[in-house]
This record gives C-alpha cells, structure tokens and sequence, in this order.
C-alpha cells in the first residue's frame, strides 16, 4: 500500500511538472504575444515555391520569401521588393524598379534572382506543374520554353542592371500585378540553388529566406516553425516573433487545443460550425472557389441549352445548399464566376454589375423535365452524379439529389463518389454524366474561370461544351486591350454558357468557418491567390 | 536447425517480392495517377511523367524500383513531400510509430497482468468483477474513443498533458496516446492471466506446492506465473505487431506524425512510392515476426519442426 502511494505521488509529481512545461505563453516585455500557432488540416507538401500546387505550402512560403508585390486586405498589388513599376503604353512591358533587400545569407535580392526564378518555373526538367501561371499572365515564349521547343534564355524576361527586373508580354495583361504576390513567380538566388543540388528546399537547411520570417524548424507531418528574419528589408513591420503552423487533421482535437490556449487559429468543418457558430473568434470568409457541375456533352443524353440541362439547372435549390448543407459561409452561385472576387474597370464587383444567371424555379424545371422526356419518346431519365468522398460533397450530392428527384418527378439521380484524384481522372476521360467540381482561381479575373469552357480548352473543359460564339466572345476578350469592353464580353459570354446553353451548372460559391483567437489580427484572406499570415499580430493581454 | 531456419527465411523473402509486385501491379491499375490537378495539362503531365519514369513499360518500372530497393532507395514522394525520399520520410514516421506503440504495449502488459493477477486471486468478488470490467471495457470500446475521452478530460478538462504533438515537447506529447493505445492490450492480457492463473492455480502441483507453506507472493511468481505466461507470450506477440504499425485514427486524434497516418495519406493522393513503401514495411514487419514465431516453435518443440519437414 506504501509502494502504491508512492507511485502515485510520483506519477502526480511528473505531470504536474510536464503540465506547467508544456502550456505557457510567451508574452515577453512588448504588447504583443510572441507565438502565434495555426492548426492546418492540410500538410505541407513543398517549400520549394516552383513546386508547390497547394494553398498551405503557398501561405508558409509567403511567409520566408517576398516577392515584387504583395496584396492588401482587398486583394489589390501593393510594393513589396518592387518600389515601383512602369507600364509601356502598349501595355506588354512592365519595368520593376526593386529596393534593397537581402537573403538571409546575406547576398542581395538582385534582379537576376528573379529572372532565375522565372526561368526555373518554366524548366522542363523542373515540369512544375504550375509552369501554366507563366503562360497565362502571357510573357513572352513562356509555352515554348515550358515545352522544350525553345531555350530558357529566350523567356521574355530580362534584368537590365541589379535592380531593374523587365518583363515582356505578347498581349496586356490586366491581372499581372495581383499574381506579383504569388509565389510561384518569386525569385531564386541561383548561385545557393545550385549549391544544394537535388537537396534544394527539402530542408531547412537548404532553404534560402528573403521574407519576414525564417523556417527554423520542419517535423514533416507535424510542425512547422517560422522565426522572425533580421535581414528582411521590412524589419520593423514584422510584430510577431514566430508562427508555428501544426498539421492535425482532426478538426475536433484541434478545437480542443484552441479551447486550451494552444492553438490559435482553426478550421471548423462538419457540426462544429454549428457549435461555435455565433461565439467569439467565429469567423467566416468567402473562397473563390466556385463549385458547378460538370455536363458531359460527349453522352447522347445532354443536349446544350437543351430541356434536359435546364430542368437540372432551374431544379436546384442553391440557396438552401449553401445556408442549410453547407453552413459555413458559402453562398448560393450566380453564375460561373464568384461574388466578391473580381474588381471591374468601374470600382465594381463582377457580380454585382452583372445579372444573376441561373434561378430557382421548381416549376420550371417541371416543365423542362416533361418536354425532356417528350424528346426522349416518353421515357425517364436515369443520370448519375460523380462527386468526390469528402463529408461537404457528400452533402451536396445527396442534396441535389433528393432536390431534383422531387422538382423532377420521374428523374432518377444515382450518387457516384470517388477520391479526388480518381474523380478528376475519370472527368479527364469524359467517364461520367454529370460531375461536382471545382476550380480554385490564382488571380482574380474572370478570365481564369471564362477560358476553362473554351472548345480549345481540352484540359479543362471535360464536358466538352462547344459554343463558337462564346469561343469568339472569350478569345476577344482575353486579348482586349479596353478593359471596359474586356469586361462586357465575359458578361456576355457568362450568359451565353450558363443561361442560354446550361453548358455547366454552377452550384455554390465555398466559404469557410473558422475560429480564430480574438486577439490575432492582420490576416489577409484572398478569394483569388495565397491567403497571407504575414502580418499576424496576437496582443499579449 | 540450419535448414528448417534457412526454409524459413527464404519463404519470408518470396513472399515479400510476391507482395511487393502484386501492390506495384494494383497501384498501376488503380483509377488516377499521383499528378492529376485541375490545372495540370496534358503536356505538363506527360513531362512529370517521363521527370519520375512513369512513362516507361510495367515491368521496366517494376524492376527499376525494385533495383533501386535493393540499395535502400524507395524512391521519391510525388505528392505527400514532393521530391522527399520515400525511404527517410518512411523511417522517420516509424520511429514515432515504434516508440509510443512500444510504450503502450509496456504500459498495456505491466497493468494486464497486475489486473489479470489481482482478479484472479480474487476471485469471484466485487474486485473480479471490477478487473472483467474494465477488461470487457477495454476489449469493445475503440481506441479512438478512448482518445477522445483521454483528449477531453485529461487533456482539456484537467490540462496534465498537451492534446496535440509538440515537437518541444515529445515526451509529454506521448502520455495520451500511449494511454489511448494501451487499452486493448491491457484488456487482453488481464483476460488471458486470469483465466490461465486460475487453470494453474488448479493444478496439483500448486495445490501441493501450497500445502508445504510456500509464501502467496513466493507461489505466484515462481510457479503459477511462470507456468502462465506462455500463452499470454503468443498474444502479445501479434498485439505488438499491431501496436507497432500505427493506429492512423488515434495519430490522426493527436496530430501524431507516424506511419498509420502517412499511409492513408499515400493511398488519398496516389503518391505510389510512399503507399508501396509503408505497405511494404507493413508487410516485412508481419513476416519477419511470423517467422520468428514459426522458428521458435521448432526450437520449443522440435516434433513441429520434424513433422512439417517429414
């Protein structure tokens, strides 16, 4: 009995000592916390930012690496190593002018460095899969140089002396200051780069910082830990002495910590944004991502702008979906291209200068099912929806089945789930009916939505939706110089594919809710690009 | 010895290969590849493809890997930690994984018995009846939910213990899933003292070894235990097997960055090398321990041996 007591006083003794090791809170002499911790349900995949595709590894590199711009609150380009920049009269050649900065080994942030890093994303022997971006913001070669077909020096980008970075587009390019922020397009000191080998940025010791933060510590599929950089140009603007981002997949043990004081920042996914729904620290945004289904024109059964489609598209109650499903900040879609995403020539949003595309009308879409099933010599329609195995698509899917198997009485929805990866393969192949997906924009112009459903857009446009009209209305404006008009022919052209033709059928526009201490302040959610925690602040009271 | 030893081994190799190219075949069927993004086009996938050799025929691929295995080198992750060795990433989880599984099956055998030893010698009272309880508690109740209760109440509600990994703090960060993981083992092997000790306790020679006044404490430990342990051994075996590999839902609880969890990852994204890595791990862990086993029978008893080989 003495040897049991003992035991238990000892085992008293350690955890109370590992319980006061393990919870306190750094508030240093400042007003200002000195950790700020952020639980990701995604891990990190690259710090190599011409490798990475995935929003999280894009916000830790944000963090150690500047760019020549970075975005405000509102999503609009604002100096960072650039001071300054001119814009040719024609529009397509951008002259940046850059500050003194330093990595933080000590050598300058020189221009080559960006022309470096631009090279390199475009390599082929990189085959980043994000070598695209270069083409889209339409500098000069980019698509010969990501193809083989021509050499890297003949990229359109040059640096006329250490601090002057040129770059040289084939058309003008209404977008390309906002993905100066995005770090695919972040320099690279070529000199460390090819000191490290096939090493580079699989470590942090083979890592290279120009940003406001260094990455001190890297626990692959765990913790990453990102102290404050002296040599950043911007020094005194970084108030926080280190962000620690914890991967925890599950929402609920991390929701815990944050109840604890661990953790300062999470993702609520499920029936945990009801639970907190209303409390302090509840935040919800809006993502760009638009999610639609997919028609795929190359079955005999859908006809664009045919009654078929319609009845789907009248059939579905967005609303509901986005307030009573989803419940986490998503709204109902409009159209193909999302609310609050895109900035007009007038100081507008897209959306709300342009007409709401698709409707809810039950009965409506009891009358197209009906004159569908006249085309089809009196028979039911069966159609099988593809989504992917995660709880929100899951949700939907079933939503907008049971939706349209009432509003459409006699249709049949069958429910096919797959992983992510098999439901794109399977999009890819025209192996499906209708799908649920989505597209997750980089920089916020229509365009990026517009040119997926182009007949030539074969790697995106899996239903196959073929309209020459839109094609001419979309290929005219991605080239138009008069950004007015620009805009008037994607409106145009929106109406034609959504309204006219039902050539997709937009469903929700995704939101996301969250808990974030109300103390941590500054940071930036973008509904296009790479969300920014750069500027994170906690106060220590 | 040497032969039956050697036999063994080189049906544990054999079937090792056959599993390895039977998981290489499956991947290479299974629907989607390891690049396939929305914004991917075809020519950028076919670049990455020719970038990691996918592009070559089956069983080049297969043998080029299998080469490469041969050397310690399992490739490179596509996804999960793109351009990361498979082979260190691999190691590293393990190592996390081995250490708590390993304190659990500790701490789960240390109690299991003490539980199994107490109820048996208390038969049949309301301590009997505790010890079936938290036995059948253990058995039916998933280690996930014990985390959970692990996570909220000893966790949040009395704050001894951090909820999530902390790579500040390993040892601390180990107390609940190691607890959470010991449950089973626990629960197991109480059942199996129990009823083993009271079979021995039974027996003649105990009965006789008792009746010349040999002192309790002196009796379970030199004849009863000792004549029980062997079947608890066989359990606890394939339990720290199990405990070893990972438990991906209470790593997934705790943020844990082991194996469990890294090859549900692998198997979401296609990242081929890390999925045919851990599997394999998975697999050559299995083997190696039933080889053991089936070489330690022939030692214990060598009619097993004879009688297979006759």
């Amino acid at each position: 009995m003495k040897k049991l007591r003992l035991v238990l006083v000892l085992f008293l003794v350690v955890s109370l000592l590992t319980a006061c090791g393990g919870t306190s809170t750094d508030t240093g002499s400042t007003t200002v916390a000195k950790t700020i911790t952020i639980a990701t349900d995604l891990d990190l995949q690259s710090m190599d930012q011409q490798v990475a595709t995935d929003g999280i590894s894009f916000s830790m590199q944000d963090l150690v690496l500047s760019g020549l711009c970075t975005l405000s609150d509102a999503g609009v380009a604002e100096p960072e190593l650039a001071s300054s920049w001119d814009v040719s009269a024609d529009g397509m050649t951008y002259t940046f002018h850059l500050v003194d900065a330093k990595w933080s080994n000590g050598d300058a942030v020189t221009a080559n460095d960006f022309v470096f890093g631009w090279r390199h994303l475009v390599d082929p022997k990189l085959a980043s899969e994000y070598a695209f971006i270069m083409d889209t913001i339409h500098v000069v070669n980019a698509g010969d140089c990501a193809a083989g077909t021509k050499a890297l020096d003949q990229l359109g980008v040059e640096a006329t002396d250490d601090k002057t970075f040129v770059v040289h587009l084939t058309q003008p390019c209404d977008f390309l200051l906002s993905l100066m922020a995005f770090p695919s397009f972040f320099p690279v000191n070529e000199k460390f780069f090819e000191a490290q080998g096939d090493q580079y940025a699989l470590s942090v010791d083979n890592l290279l910082f120009n940003g406001p933060y260094t990455m001190t510590s890297w626990t692959a599929g765990s913790e990453y830990v990102f102290t404050k950089n002296p040599n950043y140009f911007n020094a005194d603007s970084v108030k926080t002495e280190e962000i620690v981002f914890k991967y925890v997949s599950d929402t609920q043990s991390a929701m815990l910590s944050y109840e604890n004081g661990d953790v300062d920042y999470v993702k609520l996914t499920g029936e945990l944004v009801d639970a907190y729904k209303g409390k302090d620290g509840y935040t919800q945004r809006l993502a760009g991502y638009l999610w639609y289904m997919s028609v795929n024109f190359t079955n005999s059964k859908f006809v664009q702008g045919g009654n078929l489609v319609k009845a789907i598209s009248c059939g579905i109650d967005r609303d509901t979906i986005a307030t009573s499903v989803l419940k986490d900040g998503s709204i109902a879609a409009k159209g193909i291209v999302p609310t609050g995403f895109a900035t007009g020539p007038d100081g507008k949003d897209y959306r709300d200068t342009t007409d709401a595309f698709v409707t809810y009308d039950p009965a409506q879409a009891a009358s197209y099912y009906k004159a569908a099933v006249a085309d089809n010599g009196g028979k039911d329609y069966s159609i099988e929806l593809l989504f992917e195995d995660t709880e929100a698509s899951k949700a939907v899917a079933e939503q907008i089945q049971s939706m349209l198997q009432t509003n459409c009485p006699g249709l049949t929805i069958t429910l096919n789930s797959k992983p992510k990866k098999t439901r794109l393969d399977m999009m890819q192949h025209q192996q499906y009916e209708l799908g649920l997906t989505r597209w997750g924009p980089d920089y916020a112009d229509p365009e990026t939505y517009m040119d997926l459903f182009r007949t030539t857009a074969v790697d995106n446009n899996n239903g196959r939706y073929n309209n020459p009209e839109y094609d001419k209305l979309v290929n005219a404006a991605d080239v138009n110089a008069n950004s007015t008009e620009r805009w008037q022919q994607y409106k145009d052209a929106e109406k034609i594919l959504v309204q006219d033709d039902c050539g997709v059928i937009p469903v929700y526009q995704s939101g996301g809710a969250i808990m974030i201490n109300p103390k941590v302040t500054g940071i930036r959610f973008h509904s296009a690009g790479v969300d920014s925690y750069r500027f994170m602040v906690k106060s220590a009271s | 010895m040497t032969r039956y030893v050697t036999k063994r081994v080189l049906i544990g190799l054999a079937t090792l290969f056959v599993i390895l190219f039977v998981l290489f075949l499956m991947l290479r069927f299974m629907p989607g590849t390891p690049f396939n993004d929305e914004k991917l086009t075809a020519a950028q996938r076919a670049l990455l493809y020719a970038k990691y050799g996918l592009d070559k025929p089956f069983l080049v691929q297969f043998w080029n890997y299998f080469t490469s295995m041969l050397r310690g080198d399992f490739g490179l992750s596509y996804v999960i930690n793109k351009n990361f060795a498979v082979s260190s990433m691999v190691w590293t989880r393990l190592a996390v994984s081995i250490r708590i599984g390993f304190q659990a099956m500790l701490l789960g055998s240390v109690i299991g018995l003490l539980l199994g030893i107490w109820s048996a010698l208390k038969r049949n009272t309301w301590v009997d009846t505790l010890c079936s309880g938290i036995s059948v508690f253990g058995v039916s109740v998933p280690s996930y939910v014990f985390a959970l209760l692990l996570a909220y109440f000893i966790g949040y509600k009395l704050k001894l213990f951090p909820i999530l990994w902390s790579t500040k703090n390993v040892a601390a960060s180990t107390v609940l899933p190691t607890i959470s993981l010991s449950l089973f083992p626990v629960a197991n092997i109480a059942r199996f003292t129990r009823s083993e000790l009271i079979d021995v306790m039974n027996s003649d020679y105990v009965l006789l070894a008792s009746s010349k006044g040999i002192k309790t404490w002196q009796l379970i430990w030199r004849h009863e235990l000792r004549n029980a342990l062997i079947p608890i051994i066989t359990v606890m075996g394939p339990l720290l097997v199990d405990l070893l590999t990972g438990s991906m839902v209470v790593e997934k609880i705790f943020g844990i960055p082991g194996i469990g969890s890294l090859m549900v990852q692998a198997i979401q994204y296609n990242d081929y090398n890390v999925v045919l890595a851990t599997a394999f791990v998975y697999s050559a862990m299995y083997i190696f321990t039933m080889m053991i086993v089936d070489i330690l029978y022939g030692v214990i008893d060598p009619r097993i041996r004879v009688a297979k080989e006759g």
